[in-house]
């Protein structure tokens, strides 16, 4: 699976959801603390940013996972940007660091053992970014009700359904607000709340937008993503659903991060609905 | 056991398509630029019989292909499915000598369902095998399966025992399959299953090896939501709840475990731990190839000949009578 290329976003060339930040070697030694901290280190340094620049900090250890401070073992970080948000601050960079057992001969680095992630929120130096690049914003959601609005599959697809899909992207919520194929409003937090939710962690959400194909279904079998409210409802919107993740990857394509082949994927039945 | 490398060229040969290629947005989404190297070698036209069964009171259906005399190979299609999984393989191992017998299950294609209604025991499909066998007096064959079909294909060659003359299992283990068996029976009723067939479709699709082109995978897809969900759920419940693990080493025929890399549903190595359960058994991962082999890969009939002809090549019961071993192998 190839990776698109990445557009030049200002002072720091190539930062953008889906940037690799750094790949390094982190020790059990001094326990998930330490490992936490030894990998957020690493991450921070391409980004320019020292400890005092982490406006967040969420440290999730995978159930199962063995973190041995007596007897360490080597385990690998992968930090990798998510988003990045305009505050009044500056631009704060979104880092998911995925702390996996380091690859072996005998199992590859796509079958390692996730140990957990770190989840950073970093202020940065960096200009102000494009609504593109912070999936689950208020900007961001604005350029999908766009979208949505002018497709006529995901019309379609909503024309017996009225209620509220919503998608949580690395934290925030996304309500799409439905009634008989129409697009009434999305936005944050619709009146009377969505009828499930579907949560996609932000590398998860970036993997997706980056793939050369629409995974969800694939990250759903896989439980990478998670959902909660009305299942029969979720289910029912299974193509709907896919449809929602398709557009988002076009957005992602015309932020210049998703994968390209996605642009002109979700093109096709834009502009046909009212 | 042992452990081959991939010997899958279907894995090497079918190409990235299914990557290249642009996701479908919906069920009427199609692909252009990938084709489905399967359709393209087709003849214009194929022969082959078919029988009606009647098995207590209800028709079965059966396709058989290739010359009578040809070594048998008993084909057992997967849940909710029916023999048309085959349609290109059987046609193919013909090619090899092969007579292929591809039975639907009770309630599957074009066969009645069971006088008691959707079959819940895959043991009760292990019996149903054998008495489409006897009914075709077909001695001494060769087992295949995928999915459950694999799973039964393990259960006929462990109550069949020296009758059969070798198992093939794809994409299945022994143990109780990772299902929700309580989910399968809610979902008998039709009202707790939203958007069935679309599920069925998208996750066929999730499920075919990343190394089969578009076109491919979404033919399977679309074949696959053909289903009937009170039967398929019923197999499912079979799977989640047949449990022959402990018995695999009672299967005297040599077999030989198949498991797909691309393959959702099932860890292959549960296929590989059911493999060392029987002795001497194969086993083989087969990179990029999903749940579906015999649909997904191009040249499965020459590598599941080659996979027969192992089977043979090593049997210990070598020099025992096996009945007539008919036709001519490629």
């Amino acid at each position: 699976m190839t990776s698109p290329a990445f557009p030049s976003l200002g002072a720091l060339p190539g930062i953008a959801p889906g940037t690799l930040l750094a790949t390094i070697a982190v020790t059990t030694e001094s326990g998930t603390l330490g490992l936490a901290d030894g990998a957020a280190a690493s991450a921070l340094r391409p980004l320019a940013a020292g400890s005092g620049d982490v406006r967040a900090a969420r440290i999730a250890l995978a159930p199962g996972a063995s973190v041995p401070g007596d007897a360490p073992t080597t385990a690998q970080a992968e930090a990798v940007v998510t988003a990045l948000v305009g505050t009044r601050e500056g631009t704060v960079a979104e880092v998911a660091v995925t702390l996996t057992s380091t690859p072996t001969a005998d199992v590859p680095t796509a079958d390692a053992e996730v140990l957990g992630t770190v989840e950073l929120s970093v202020l940065t130096d960096l200009p102000a970014p494009q609504p593109g690049a912070a999936p689950g914003t208020r900007e961001w959601a604005g350029l999908l009700q766009e979208k949505l609005t002018a497709d006529k599959e995901f019309s379609d697809l909503i024309e017996t359904y009225d209620g509220t899909i919503g998608l949580r992207i690395g934290g925030r919520e996304v309500h799409i607000r439905g009634y008989r194929g129409r697009v009434l409003e999305v936005t944050s937090r619709s009146i009377r709340g969505a009828d499930f939710v579907i949560d996609i962690s932000g590398a998860e959400f970036v993997s997706l937008m980056r793939a050369e194909s629409n995974m969800f279904m694939e990250s759903a079998m896989l439980r990478r993503l998670s959902s909660s409210g009305s299942g029969y409802e979720y289910l029912r919107m299974t193509t709907a659903l896919i449809r929602v993740i398709d557009l988002c990857r076009g957005l992602a394509a015309e932020a210049g991060w998703g994968h390209p082949a996605a642009a002109t994927d979700t093109a096709r039945s834009e502009g046909a609905s009212a | 056991m042992t452990t081959t490398s991939p010997s899958s060229p279907g894995a090497a040969t079918a190409g990235d398509g299914g990557a290249a290629a642009a996701q479908p947005a919906t069920a009427s989404a199609t692909t252009a630029s990938a084709t489905d190297p399967i359709a393209a070698d087709r003849p214009a036209r194929t022969a082959l019989r078919a029988h009606q069964l009647e098995l207590d009171g209800r028709l079965v259906f059966v396709q058989d292909w290739g010359p009578v005399d040809g070594l048998p190979v008993l084909a057992i299609h997967t849940a909710g499915q029916s023999g048309v999984q085959y349609r290109d393989a059987a046609r193919e191992l013909t090619a090899h000598g092969y007579r292929v017998i591809v039975p639907d299950m009770p309630g599957h294609g074009h066969s009645e369902q069971a006088p008691g209604g959707p079959v819940t025991d895959l043991g009760d499909y292990a019996e149903f095998c054998i008495r489409v066998l006897d009914a075709l007096e077909v001695a001494h064959p060769v087992v295949i399966g995928c999915s459950i079909g694999g799973k039964i294909s393990l259960d006929v060659g462990i109550r069949m025992g020296d009758r059969v003359r070798a198992v093939v299992a794809m994409a299945a283990n022994a143990d109780r399959g990772q299902v929700n068996v309580k989910a399968m029976r809610r979902e008998l009723n039709d009202i707790s299953t939203p958007s069935r067939s679309d599920r069925t479709y998208w996750g066929t699709r999730a499920v075919v090896g990343s190394a089969v082109p578009e076109a491919r995978r979404e033919i399977i897809a679309r074949m696959h939501r053909r289903e009937d969900p009170d039967i398929s759920n019923s197999d499912l419940i079979g799977w989640g709840t047949h449990d022959i693990f402990d018995r695999l080493p009672e299967i005297t025929a040599p077999a030989h475990l198949v498991a797909g890399s691309g393959d959702l549903w099932i860890d292959p190595d549960t296929v590989r731990r059911a493999a060392a359960q029987i002795p001497g058994a194969q086993y083989t991962l087969l990179e990029g190839i999903g749940h579906y082999p015999m649909e997904e890969m191009p040249d499965f009939a020459p590598v599941l000949h080659g996979w027969i002809q192992d089977a043979l090549a090593s049997d210990a019961r070598t020099g025992q009578d096996h009945g007539d071993t008919g036709g001519s192998f490629s």
